[in-house]
């Protein structure tokens, strides 16, 4: 008979059933949906024992490598301890090292960890949850490559009555203790084999944080292919990054920068005037031979989401992360 | 030997969703059931039902299909939408170049759910 392990009790698994089918039957709350290996929503972490291939063969080796499996399609031949994701996350003491108000509403905080965490082998691009002094947490995109600049850098919107971001705009000071969680998300650069292909970074507001990370992790890899930001705002005041991206575009030939913004007055010729989509759909030129990059408010992702692929991108291609703010 | 291991497996499943999922997208008698839906959710849905209907895996329940639905069939899903979608699955195997007779057998799937999908068979 085959023990799991979960949260500190044992089930024992009868007959052909499934891990989710156990945890189900015995009252946990365990988030699924298809049943089938496909959706993806009852991914756990093992953290003793042997997960069967099949349980992982739909997962990126990010995700395998570190005992992520799917619940659905677990049926383990030996005892097992498995995990919910959020439970696997720890959290590691950082220190607030930087602090620059970039915008009306943006400011900029490069947080320090110990210089051999592991929060350092995050990919740019990725998001960590951090944890306040006043003991609020949220998630934010990083901003640069850690592993470079050994911190940890983000970019903040300050949302009216937003208790995090007040704290990080108005309240925060170097030297501030913090704690984040462990990098999440698939939205980064990785192309270990060189391959060619042409870049389309596309986001509104703090958006830009994770795709200048991407920009600069993809230059420093020496990309192949051409790489375009378009960086999308309101207002011409509310861009912010202006002259660092102009003077990196200028640094490298195959890196463009297009700030876009929706109307206004004495708007410069370097910035395009428009709706954000339009203007992001006119630069999807090759859609097989481009990777897509796109982040921001909720709705204009899913709206570059679908009209990228409309334009005849893959799916697969496309890599996104929607910023939701949690109720002001 | 299943359609779905004779077109070729998972892969080939995650062309067709692609070209499958365009085609629903543009086709203006049912693209208002898919405004505003998240579209990795969607995917995940869409590259289930093209394995289901290949004979991948029989994971569909009857249930499931008639609550999932349900909402839409409220907003007026009825037959003439579920016929598009059957249009646009054919087009999409013909175009990856599935033969005739493989066609017809996922589309026989694929029908099988009809009644559960618009709410007319207790599941």
């Amino acid at each position: 008979m085959v023990d799991i392990s979960f949260k500190g009790g044992k089930i024992a698994l009868k007959g052909d059933e499934t891990i989710l089918d156990a945890l189900l039957r015995e009252g946990h709350d365990i988030s699924y949906s298809c049943k089938a290996g496909a959706c993806q929503s009852c991914m756990m972490r093992c953290s003793s024992g042997e997960v069967p291939a099949e349980a992982q063969s739909a997962l990126k080796d990010t995700l395998t490598a570190r005992g992520y499996f799917l619940a659905c399609k677990c049926k383990p031949e030996n005892d097992i301890s498995v995990e919910s994701i959020e439970l696997s996350e720890s959290s590691e003491p950082a220190e607030i090292s930087y602090k620059k108000i970039v915008s009306d509403n943006v400011v900029v905080l490069r947080l320090t960890p110990d210089a051999k965490s592991s929060l350092l082998e995050a990919f740019g691009g990725q998001y960590v949850n951090i944890t306040s002094p006043e003991n609020i947490a949220r998630s934010y995109s990083i901003a640069n490559i850690p592993k470079i600049d050994g911190c940890i850098e983000l970019h903040i919107r300050k949302i009216p009555d937003g208790e995090f971001s007040s704290w990080a705009y108005d309240k925060a000071e170097i030297g501030d203790k913090v704690s984040i969680r462990e990098p999440a998300g698939e939205c980064f650069y990785f192309n270990p084999d060189g391959e060619e292909f042409d870049i389309l970074l596309a986001g509104t507001g703090t958006g830009l944080a994770p795709l200048y990370a991407i920009a600069k992790d993809a230059l420093l890899q020496n990309h192949k292919g051409k790489i375009t930001l378009l960086h999308g705002a309101l207002k011409f005041e509310n861009l912010y990054f202006l002259e660092k991206l102009r003077q990196l575009a200028k640094k490298n030939n195959n890196f463009d920068y297009i700030p876009c913004v929706l109307d206004g007055d004495n708007i410069p010729d370097y910035c395009r005037v428009g709706s954000f989509d339009e203007i992001v759909e006119s630069y999807v030129i090759n859609p097989m031979n481009m990777k897509y990059y796109v982040c921001g408010a909720p709705d204009m992702v899913e709206l570059l989401k679908k009209k990228i692929f409309l334009k005849g991108a893959s799916f697969s291609d496309i890599y996104s992360d929607s910023f939701l703010i949690r109720g002001a | 030997m299943s359609l779905y291991n004779r077109i070729g497996g998972d892969a080939a499943v995650n062309a067709a969703v692609d070209l499958f999922y365009r085609k629903v997208l543009a086709d203006g008698r049912i693209n208002q059931f898919f405004d505003g839906v998240n579209m990795d959710n969607q995917i995940a849905k869409q590259k289930a039902f093209l394995t289901f209907v290949l004979g991948g895996e029989n994971n569909y329940d009857g249930k499931a299909m008639k609550d999932g639905h349900a909402h839409l069939v409220a907003r007026g899903l009825n037959d003439s939408h579920f016929d598009a979608v059957m249009e646009n699955l054919g087009a999409t195997l013909t175009e990856l170049g599935v033969p005739a007779a493989e066609i017809g057998e996922a589309a026989a799937i694929a029908e099988s759910v009809r009644e559960q999908v618009l709410g007319r068979s207790a599941a």
